[in-house]
Order: C-alpha cells, then sequence, then structure tokens
C-alpha cells in the first residue's frame, strides 16, 4: 500500500475492508479497502456514479455495506451500537456538499449545537467558540445571518466551521469543490490547509475535482466504476507520473491539466 | 476552419445539393454542396432510398468538397451511408474531406460506446399486484418502527424535558395554533350556520325550532368540532412538517444530524408532536365555540329564539362528558396529525417529486387515520358514555 512519505509509520485512524456496497441490484464496488494514517489528508476520486459517495456514507455510519467493514479510531463502525456511535461521531466532523446547514438556524446557533450536545460549556463560552470557529472560516460577524442569506461558498465555510466545531480527529469532506468558482475554491483549498497545519485533523475527502484534490491531497485512491474498485491508489504526483495503466493515464490526464500552460494550448 | 467556415456562410436558407455520377460500370461517385445539417438532411434521405432501389453499385465514393457546412445530423447522415456500403461489403471512401468533416465524423463513431443497460422489463399484473402488497406491508412495518421510535424518544425527554428544545415547541405552537385561529374559526362559523339553517327546514315543520341549538351543540362538540379541526390542522401542518423534514432530507440536513449525534426523531418530531398536542386541543373548544356561535345566528335571524334560549338549550344538551372526550379526541388526532406528517418526511426521496409525494401522503394517511380513530372513539364513548 503506497502512503504519503511523512505520514508512514504513523497510526491508522480509519480502516476500510473488504467493502461492498450494491445499489439496488448493482454492485458500485466490491472488496474496497485501504487505511488513513493520522494528520492525512486523504483523497477518494472517481467520476459521478463510481459509488465515492456511497464510501463516505459508509465511513461516516450512515449506511452499511453490503458485505465489508469499517474501523475507526479503532471502533468497527459497520457493527456499533447507538452509544459507541455517539462517541465515534463526537470525534468527527462532516462537510456535507450543499453544507447542509439548517435552515430554520442562524449560523451561530447551527455552529453551536454540537458544542451544546457534546460539552457541558457555559453558554458565554459557547458564544466565544462560535465566534472563533466562524471567525477561522473568514466568516466573523456573521454570526445573527440564517444560511439563505449567505452565497453558496460562504454556506459551505459556515458547515466547516460546525463540522470543526468540536475539533474533531477526523474531517470527512462531501465533494468540497463542487458548485464553487475557481476563486471560491482556491479559497477553500487555502483554508484547508490552514486547519489542518492548526488543528492536526485527519482528513478524508471525496471528489471528482482532480486538480484540487491534487493540490491537497497526501494520498489518493482512484475508484472506479469499470473496475467496481480501487483503479489506482498512492501520492498523486507519483501516481501520475507513474501511471502505466491505459485507465489510469487516461482518467489522470483528462481531469488534470498539464503543470506548463503552453503545452496545454491556447 | 469551422470558424471560417461559418463566417463565408451566406445568409438565408440552407441548402443542400446531391448528385450521383457513373465513373465506371461499378463504381458511384456521390457528390455533396452546401450545407448538410439537421434542417437539409430530411430532404436527402427519401433520395438515399432510391439511390439504393435503382442503383446497384460497386463501390462508392463520397465527393464532400462542395460541403460548407455539416453538423451532428449531417455526419450520421454519413455514417448511415457508410453502414449500409458495409453491410452490402462496398468499398466505401471520402474524397475532399475537410478537417471540418473529420471533426465532426470523430464525434460521431460509427459504433458508439453505449454503456450496457439492461432492457427495461415491464411487470406483469399479478407481478404488480404482489409489489403493492409487499410495499403496503413495508410501509406498516415502517410506520410501526416509526411509532415505536417516537415513543422511545418521548419517553426520553419526558424523563429529561431539559432536551426538548422548547424555542421550536413554541414555533410551531404559533404556526399550528395561533395562524390557524382564524380558518378555523370562520369554517367552523360556517358550518354551524349550514348545521342550523338546513335542520331549522326540517324541525320547522314540527314546530322545533328549538332542538336546533341542542342538534348543532351535540354535534359540533362530539363530532365535528374534533375533526373538523384535526383535517384543517392535517392540511395545515401536518403537510408542513413532511415538506421541511423531506426538504431537510434532500439537503442533506438530516444526514448532519445524525452525524452529529443527534436522533433526527427526536430533534424533529418530538418538538412537533408536543406543539400539536398542546394546540390542538385548544383549537378544537375553539372551533365549538364558533360552531355554536354560528348556528346562534340562524337561531336569533330565522328562528326567533333568543339568545338566552338558544345558549340555555345548548348547555343543557351538553355534558361535561362530551367536552371531555371531545378534548381527548383531539389529542388523539393531533399525535396522528404530528406523527404521519413527520413520518412520511422521513420517508421522502432525496428529490423534489419526492418531497411532494410524501406531503399528499401526510394530508391523505392523517385523513384517513383519524377518521378510523374518531369510528374507534364513537364504538368506545357509546359503552363508557
Amino acid at each position: 500500500m503506497a502512503e504519503g512519505k511523512e505520514n508512514a509509520g504513523r497510526e491508522p485512524v480509519l480502516i476500510v475492508e473488504d467493502v461492498t456496497a450494491r445499489f439496488g441490484e448493482d454492485v458500485l464496488f466490491e472488496k474496497v479497502g485501504f487505511l488513513v494514517r493520522r494528520g492525512e489528508i486523504f483523497a477518494i476520486a472517481g467520476e459521478s456514479g463510481c459509488g465515492k459517495s456511497t464510501l463516505l456514507k459508509i465511513m461516516i455510519g450512515l449506511l452499511k455495506p453490503a458485505s465489508g467493514m469499517v474501523w475507526v479510531e479503532g471502533v468497527n463502525v459497520t457493527g456499533a451500537g447507538e452509544e459507541q456511535m455517539r462517541r465515534i461521531r463526537s470525534g468527527m466532523g462532516v462537510l456535507f456538499q450543499s453544507g447542509a446547514l439548517f435552515g430554520s438556524m442562524t449560523l451561530g446557533e447551527n455552529v453551536a449545537l454540537p458544542l451544546r450536545e457534546y460539552t457541558d460549556l457555559p453558554a458565554p463560552w459557547i458564544d466565544r467558540i462560535v465566534r472563533a470557529k466562524l471567525a477561522m472560516v473568514n466568516l466573523g460577524g456573521l454570526e445573527d445571518r440564517y444560511p439563505a442569506e449567505l452565497s453558496g461558498g460562504m454556506q459551505k465555510r459556515a458547515g466547516l466551521a460546525r463540522a470543526m466545531a468540536l475539533d474533531p480527529g477526523i474531517l470527512f469532506f462531501d465533494e468540497p469543490f463542487s458548485g464553487l468558482d475557481p476563486v471560491t475554491s482556491a479559497e477553500l483549498e487555502i483554508l484547508i490547509r490552514r486547519i489542518r497545519s492548526a488543528v492536526g485533523s485527519t482528513m478524508i475527502m471525496v471528489s471528482h475535482d482532480l486538480p484540487s484534490l491534487f493540490n491537497l491531497a497526501d494520498r489518493i485512491i482512484l475508484l472506479d466504476r469499470g473496475a467496481r474498485g480501487i483503479l489506482a491508489e498512492g501520492d498523486p504526483r507519483e501516481m501520475k507520473r507513474d501511471a502505466v495503466d491505459g485507465r489510469v493515464a487516461r482518467f489522470l490526464h483528462r481531469a488534470v491539466p498539464d503543470e506548463k500552460p503552453e503545452e496545454v494550448g491556447e | 476552419m469551422g470558424k471560417t467556415a461559418m463566417e463565408e456562410r451566406p445568409p438565408g436558407r440552407e441548402e443542400v445539393s446531391f448528385q450521383v455520377d457513373r465513373v465506371s460500370p461499378g463504381e458511384r461517385v456521390l457528390s455533396f454542396s452546401g450545407s448538410l445539417t439537421v434542417h437539409t438532411v430530411g430532404g436527402l434521405l427519401p433520395r438515399l432510398r432510391e439511390f439504393w432501389t435503382t442503383e446497384n453499385p460497386a463501390g462508392i465514393l463520397v465527393d464532400v468538397s462542395g460541403l460548407r457546412k455539416v453538423d451532428t445530423a449531417g455526419a450520421l447522415f454519413f455514417r448511415e451511408l457508410e453502414g449500409e456500403s458495409r453491410k452490402r461489403s462496398l468499398p466505401f471512401a471520402y474524397r475532399g474531406a475537410s478537417g471540418m468533416l473529420e471533426g465532426i465524423l470523430g464525434m460521431v463513431p460509427s459504433e458508439p460506446d453505449v454503456l450496457p443497460v439492461p432492457p427495461a422489463r415491464h411487470p406483469g399484473f399479478v407481478e404488480e399486484i404482489g409489489k403493492g402488497t409487499v410495499a403496503f406491508f413495508r410501509d406498516f412495518v415502517r410506520v410501526t418502527g416509526f411509532v415505536g421510535d417516537l415513543t422511545l424518544a418521548v419517553g426520553f425527554c419526558l424523563v429529561r424535558p431539559r432536551s426538548v428544545r422548547w424555542g421550536d415547541v413554541l414555533h410551531y405552537m404559533r404556526r399550528a395554533g395561533v395562524d390557524g385561529l382564524p380558518i378555523v374559526g370562520l369554517i367552523s362559523l360556517l358550518l354551524g350556520l349550514i348545521m342550523a339553517f338546513m335542520s331549522s327546514l326540517q324541525l320547522r315543520q314540527f314546530g322545533a325550532n328549538l332542538y336546533v341549538a341542542s342538534l348543532v351543540g351535540i354535534a359540533m362538540v362530539k363530532e365535528l368540532g374534533p375533526m373538523m379541526t384535526a383535517i384543517l390542522v392535517a392540511g395545515r401542518s401536518g403537510s408542513a412538517y413532511a415538506a421541511e423534514i423531506g426538504t431537510m432530507i434532500v439537503h442533506e440536513e438530516v444526514d448532519a444530524l445524525r452525524t452529529m449525534g443527534f436522533e433526527p426523531v427526536r430533534f424533529l418530531t418530538v418538538p412537533k408532536v408536543i406543539a400539536a398536542v398542546l394546540v390542538v386541543p385548544l383549537l378544537t373548544l375553539y372551533a365549538d365555540f364558533f360552531g355554536v356561535a354560528g348556528g346562534l345566528v340562524v337561531g336569533i335571524t330565522g328562528l326567533d329564539l333568543t339568545v338566552h334560549t338558544y345558549l340555555r338549550e345548548t348547555m343543557a344538551s351538553i355534558g361535561l362528558f362530551d367536552v371531555f372526550s371531545s378534548l381527548v379526541k383531539s389529542l388523539v388526532f393531533a399525535v396522528i396529525i404530528a406523527a404521519i406528517g413527520c413520518q412520511r418526511g422521513f420517508q421522502a426521496g432525496r428529490s423534489a417529486e419526492g418531497v411532494g409525494a410524501s406531503t399528499t401522503s401526510a394530508v391523505v394517511a392523517a385523513i384517513f387515520l383519524i377518521i378510523v380513530a374518531d369510528s374507534a372513539f364513537a364504538i368506545l364513548f357509546h359503552y363508557i358514555g
């Protein structure tokens, strides 16, 4: 298994073991397995319909796989009981594709929700943390706004602030860059990198936006519908250089423009 | 290149001309000129059919040097021609193909990559019945499971009242209760008016005008007050609950709740159920009052009764047990409306259509269950009372 150099040897925080997922009678992927080490930015890439969002939902315990197991921090998520699941979830944050903010609550209330549920901090402290988290994602001062009053990029950042409310050990991102313009997308990349170095969370992202993943990820797996599983795994840059398999090469070169702009043409 | 060709195109209608030349005994040259596009291909098809029936070529050469413009339909036309030649094992070649034509032909491969899609199956009558039956029982199991979840959630909240989101309870009380006052009042008033008027037409013949008061009073308090209120709340709030939760599912908000460790049923349903249970009985009393008031208007204006007589008759006909049973009924209706509204919301698919279907289903199922429950109460109260 290829691993990011700086993270090799660190303990694994998430292990996916022979997971198979079905959609109705179709097999989405079969016997997928990988592990993610602490502090890594790990990316799962693939085209639409390859099952990457399903895989994410299996990892966060929202869906049960047809077979196989997922271990998060040493606990089997696929077989965990309610109480165990609650403990695991307090250590993970999820940024959903649309931000998934609660429309009936202000940004401040959205971010405060996990803090109120999992901590016994007094209200003024929760307010302070909420303000700090929103400031971290460049939304300082917008605590009293409702999600509907914000742009898509801002909603996504607010969703990130809520996912980070408890400073979770693992952050999951579902299509973090979809629906964002290139500038906002680049800003989000910078933000994610800043958060990683500040908080040190392990980050697992699922996306079809290969250029952004290549900028961020330490390690990447390519999920392919045709192969019904992992097409390739490793350091994204090395993978691109060493791509021998016709499909990997096609997949990568189509999605990631060459580094020298003059070669790409006008 | 394509761009230049576009610029050179003269304004006006696009036209294509087609001619067949016999260069050698067997070989035919098909020359095209003009624009072979989606607007002109249709005119060529009969001529092509005629060509294949009248001629018996030994080889085909397609001269496209005169073509100014070819679009996807034009390229498909050539692919068709190629296919027909291949079927007859004829040599086939292009002459004078421009970069533009090659470009568009490249976009329309002769054998396109088609994803293997299993052919659509049309289930038979028996299969449909089977599927419908299975779906009905699955729905029953889901509703039962939901009732179990809801009971657990309510039990949890009774033990720990601080875990209830009381702000939300107040919000839903206002939405279902305060905002519903005008329509519930108006409908009940009209209901009282209609009942009094229709019954007075009959009772007047026997000089039994006075009994209009008891008829309206008993009907409103025992049956129509609770039922009409419940139906109105199901239409206004039950549907809103289903739509709200369904939309939250579409926006992944329910997934987000789960990942944050919240129990969605407890978080979203309990405040709605509590609000409905507190508000629907009050609305029912309010509806009873307006129904009686509607009857009173007819009694005074049409039946020469005094306010005092009318009210005295009404009060004499309604017992405390009637009011109490009406409140118990409305309480059960409230639970049905809120629970079904939320349950249908939770089972909405992840699409706008799913949300619409769940909203409709919430209202229909709630009204059906309200009437079933009302029948059960009618029998129960008959034996108790």
